[in-house]
């Protein structure tokens, strides 16, 4: 039970004679999101019946002013224009990240290294080496997810195509990156995968604006949340999808992106660098 | 006796090799401590601090009335802009909301000519539009009636919505947002830490040696299901302890002894789902795959990010396979209504249903995925 309505003794009674009366709602505020929601609607309907009824008791704004809402870029206001093309940006930071990770991790952990030690290759041949077919891989399911996005969940692509596949790219490059980073700073496998989804599970979730606006957030969370990848592939994977902007309005985006990868794969040759022994 | 004895030594052993691992255990207190504190307040599922932005074609005092009537926490002071500016604007996320008061709002509304004002919502931020929306509307309309009585253009409404919340009168968010996110961490490290415990001695070839020993599949289960869970519980309860009850000041109505209870019981079950990922996975980047693709929707569609009620209903079907959602319906109702057995017992039974049918599942694959790796 959400929603628990009063309507006092007298209430038909009150109504008629022109007496102010009250109707009294309940709501649970156990989960303050739904009791909002919840709240809101009650609301409405009440301002609804107001206006609708003979306006000699239910006198209200109606008749003097309008409110006109208008739901931009999702006219319907259906969630699944905004959380579909949200979806890409959490899959292809956990999945990419988490792999590329234990990849390297790995051969840390099994001691296959030391191959890499004794040969003349450079620390940033080899981490690059390890990254470029999770690249590939994950760039392959981008497209596939952005033809999903479109073909099965029926979200039209209303803005720049290259923008995305450009901004996409560059995410996963960040994010295979990013992996790198982890793994240079962890010894063992399970050190690498639990450092990975600790490090990225919440951000990614809570902190990337798809759930609540980046904007809003507060704290170290805001920080956070400015500073992740997957608030800047989010951002332009809603706005190439749903909002239809074109490179002008995805270029601040796009450049943020084009930072993660070089930034990322710069610290992991550097850490590597201080551990070779 | 002797297997009670046989699975505590090997619980033991368990315990000892993660006190060793520095950075397992960096992580555990971090995200108990710090992580959780953050989550809590960081994020907020109503709407705080939103921008807005006003175009003022009308200049009137009507017109800065209703501009101001925006007040924090919900709402950041607006910001005047041009009305060619807001279509740019919303594009950028620079706000999420822009009020539009027409030319002569204030002249048309005295001469009744039903003037309109407008609202431009940012419909891709699905949470906090709904939401904002609604308080937007009754903030502007009840600013708008205050102004009618007051010139005498209508009379007060006849009849008064009175709104109250039963159990968390102020829809603090962090009151809900903590106690989601201890839950989704010890999710998380559940299952990491038991899945990646197993993973780990089967690819060391460890479990090898174990499964020569006189020990059951079932023995070294438990006994990694115990030290586990012993682990993320004395963690959960330090973590209720400090940082849910006294640093975010969380009131808990219900009782303590009753929520451990069920937190021993989804312990269980997380445990169990760990093993279980861990035994179909037959590398530690395949576990890893297999993690993600649990913790999704164990977090996403069990109740502590969007209503389950939301769900279209196949799915609601679906997600009462995800203990997290027993745990989180049986937690609030103990927590926030509180709620006694009576009325949790179905959830705890879910719970426990749901880590038993892991358990078996991960003991009938176990020696099989062992004897096909050789």
């Amino acid at each position: 039970m959400s929603l628990v309505l009063e309507i006092p003794p007298g209430f038909g009674r009150d109504l008629k004679s022109g007496t102010a009366t009250e109707v009294l709602a309940i709501v649970d505020g156990s989960m303050p999101y739904k009791g909002e929601t919840v709240e809101g609607y009650a609301a409405g309907i009440h301002q609804t019946l107001l206006g609708e009824r003979d306006s000699a008791f239910f006198e209200d704004l109606t008749g003097l002013a309008g409110i006109e809402m208008r739901y931009r870029y999702n006219p319907s206001f259906e969630s699944i224009n905004a959380m579909a093309p949200g979806m890409p940006a959490i899959l292809l930071i956990l999945l990419p990240a988490i792999l590329t990770a234990v990849s390297v991790a790995r051969e840390r952990e099994l001691g296959s290294i030391a191959n890499f030690y004794v040969t003349p290759t450079t620390r940033l041949e080899f981490l690059v080496g390890k990254q470029a077919p999770y690249i590939v891989i994950s760039f392959a399911n981008f497209l596939l997810l952005a033809a999903m996005t479109v073909l099965l969940f029926g979200v039209p692509l209303k803005g720049s195509v290259l923008a995305l596949v450009v901004g996409g790219l560059l995410y996963v490059w960040g994010t295979t990156a990013f992996g790198l980073v982890i793994s240079t700073l962890t010894s063992s496998q399970v050190a690498a995968v639990f450092a990975t989804a600790l490090s990225s599970v919440i951000p990614t979730i809570q902190f990337s604006g798809l759930l609540q606006p980046v904007s809003t957030l507060e704290g170290g969370a805001r920080v956070i949340g400015s500073l992740w990848p997957a608030s800047h592939f989010l951002h332009l994977s809603v706005g190439a999808f749903t909002k239809g902007l074109g490179w002008q309005g995805l270029a601040p985006d796009i450049a943020m992106l084009a930072l993660y990868g070089p930034l990322f794969t710069l610290i992991a040759a550097l850490a590597l660098r201080s551990q070779e022994r | 006796m002797r297997q009670l004895q046989r699975i505590f030594w090997l619980g033991l052993k368990e315990i000892l090799s993660l006190r060793r691992d520095v950075v397992m255990m960096a992580l555990l207190v971090y995200s108990f401590s710090v992580g959780l504190a953050m989550e809590a307040t960081g994020t907020s599922t109503s709407v705080n601090n939103a921008a807005i932005a006003f175009v003022d074609e009308d200049r009137s005092a009507l017109s800065r009335a209703l501009a101001t009537a925006f007040l924090p926490p919900e709402f950041q002071a607006v910001s005047y802009v041009e009305a060619t500016e807001v279509d740019a604007g919303l594009d950028a996320d620079r706000f999420l909301f822009a009020v539009i008061v027409p030319p002569a709002f204030e002249a048309d509304l005295r001469a009744r000519r039903q003037p309109e004002l407008q609202v431009l919502i940012d419909a891709t931020a699905m949470q906090q539009a709904g939401i904002g929306a609604s308080y937007i509307h009754n903030i502007l309309t009840a600013e708008v009636s205050r102004f009618a009585t007051r010139q005498d253009l209508t009379a007060p409404a006849k009849v008064n919505l009175v709104i109250r919340s039963a159990f968390n009168p102020n829809r603090d968010t962090v009151q809900f947002q903590g106690v989601i996110s201890l839950i989704n961490n010890i999710t998380t490290l559940t299952i990491i830490l038991t899945g990646a415990a197993l993973m780990r001695e089967r690819e060391h070839g460890t479990i090898e040696h174990l499964l020569a020993m006189p020990l059951s599949a079932f023995d070294i289960a438990l006994a990694k299901i115990w030290a586990n869970g012993l682990v993320v519980l004395a963690a959960s309860v330090l973590a209720m302890l400090t940082i849910v009850e006294w640093l975010l000041d969380i009131e808990i109505a219900g009782s303590r002894l009753l929520f451990l209870c069920g937190a021993v019981l989804y312990l269980f079950s997380a445990t169990a789902l760990g093993i279980f990922l861990a035994t179909i996975a037959r590398s530690m980047a395949q576990f890893a795959l297999l993690f993600i693709l649990a913790i999704i929707p164990l977090q996403m569609l069990s109740g502590g990010d969007t209503p389950v009620e939301s769900q279209p209903e196949w799915l609601q079907v679906l997600t009462l396979s995800l203990p997290t959602r027993h745990f989180i319906t049986a937690s609030q109702a103990i927590l926030y209504k509180g709620a006694s057995l009576e009325s949790v017992w179905p959830e705890f039974l879910g719970v426990t249903l749901l880590g038993l049918l892991l358990l078996a599942g991960s003991l009938l694959l176990f020696r099989r995925s062992i004897a096909v790796e050789r």
